[in-house]
């Protein structure tokens, strides 16, 4: 299926081009989102939502670019979102309403793709990839893990590829100087 | 000597640990949780009752509410004249008295 016909069967409403957009991309978007968010479950409710809030408003989609670098772009937005909301509760969790007495933290985030052997050094990357700012994240996450291109991400993000290039570089300063900092000393 | 002691990588082995994570497959489950979710929201799809059916329904019930409201109005209103008109009712020794004055003044 060609992204056109795709396109045209999902503004159809074709449950087709459904199926096949969803399976499709879902591992991807799934990817990207857990790994900029770092939290399994959540990371599947947002990605169900990305893909409905893509079904949903496809008519106003205007093919400037590519469908995934839209659904990236949806994905991006929505984990934004979430840190954003988390952080709040977090900075609110003196009150009592918003301490969450209910939900459990997972204490390390375990990516489910590393692979054994490198299980140490990704675990202790992931934890300080949690620490960047969110566009640093967003970048380095789509660069290094998605192996987007950086006009991709350019598309993606909404901003320049000059500024992809230097918050990637910044990130991966960033990383190195608390890695330096924390684990080597 | 410990030969044990295991020393933490340099950074760049870290670094370059990013190009080796598999991308992480999603819950199996994720399209039909989707489509169940967009079957219990969208009323415009294929799959549902057609958007013109459920316009239709909804101005029905809205021109049945507004007819039921009228007609509600109206008997209200009825009985509410009903119990406005004042009906004197005298006594039949009121009635015959008065009677009895209407002989005296004529």
């Amino acid at each position: 299926m060609t992204e056109v016909e795709l396109i045209h069967g999902l503004i159809e409403k074709n449950e087709q081009s459904y199926k096949y957009f969803v399976t499709t991309y879902q591992d991807r978007i799934f990817n990207t989102i857990l790994s900029i968010i770092q939290h399994h479950e959540d990371a599947e409710d947002l990605t169900q939502q990305v893909f409905i809030q893509v079904i949903k408003s496809i008519a106003q989609f205007k093919q400037q670019s590519s469908i995934l670098t839209w659904v990236y772009a949806i994905a991006c937005n929505k984990s934004k979102d979430y840190l954003r909301a988390k952080k709040l509760k977090q900075t609110l969790s003196f009150v009592p309403i918003f301490s969450s007495s209910g939900s459990i933290e997972p204490s390390e985030f375990q990516h489910p793709g590393i692979q054994l052997e490198q299980k140490e050094a990704a675990t202790t990357l992931f934890k300080l990839l949690a620490k960047l700012p969110t566009q640093q994240k967003q970048a380095l996450v789509l660069k290094k893990i998605e192996g987007l291109s950086q006009q991709q991400i350019a598309e993606i993000m909404q901003i320049t590829e000059g500024a992809v290039e230097g918050l990637l570089y910044r990130a991966k300063q960033q990383l190195k100087k608390w890695y330096n900092h924390e684990y080597k000393s | 000597m410990n030969t044990n002691h295991k020393t933490k990588p340099s950074f760049e082995e870290v670094w370059n640990s990013f190009n080796q994570i598999e991308t992480a497959k999603a819950n199996p489950f994720l399209y039909t949780r989707i489509f169940q979710s967009l079957k219990n929201k969208d009323a415009s799809l294929n799959y549902s009752t057609p958007i013109w059916q459920k316009r239709l329904f909804v101005t029905s019930l809205a021109l049945l509410g507004i007819l039921t409201l009228l007609n509600v109005t109206m008997l209200v209103q009825k009985q509410y004249s009903n119990t406005n008109k004042i009906e004197i009712t005298y006594s039949p020794s009121i009635t015959s008295l008065l009677e009895t004055t209407d002989g005296v003044t004529e």
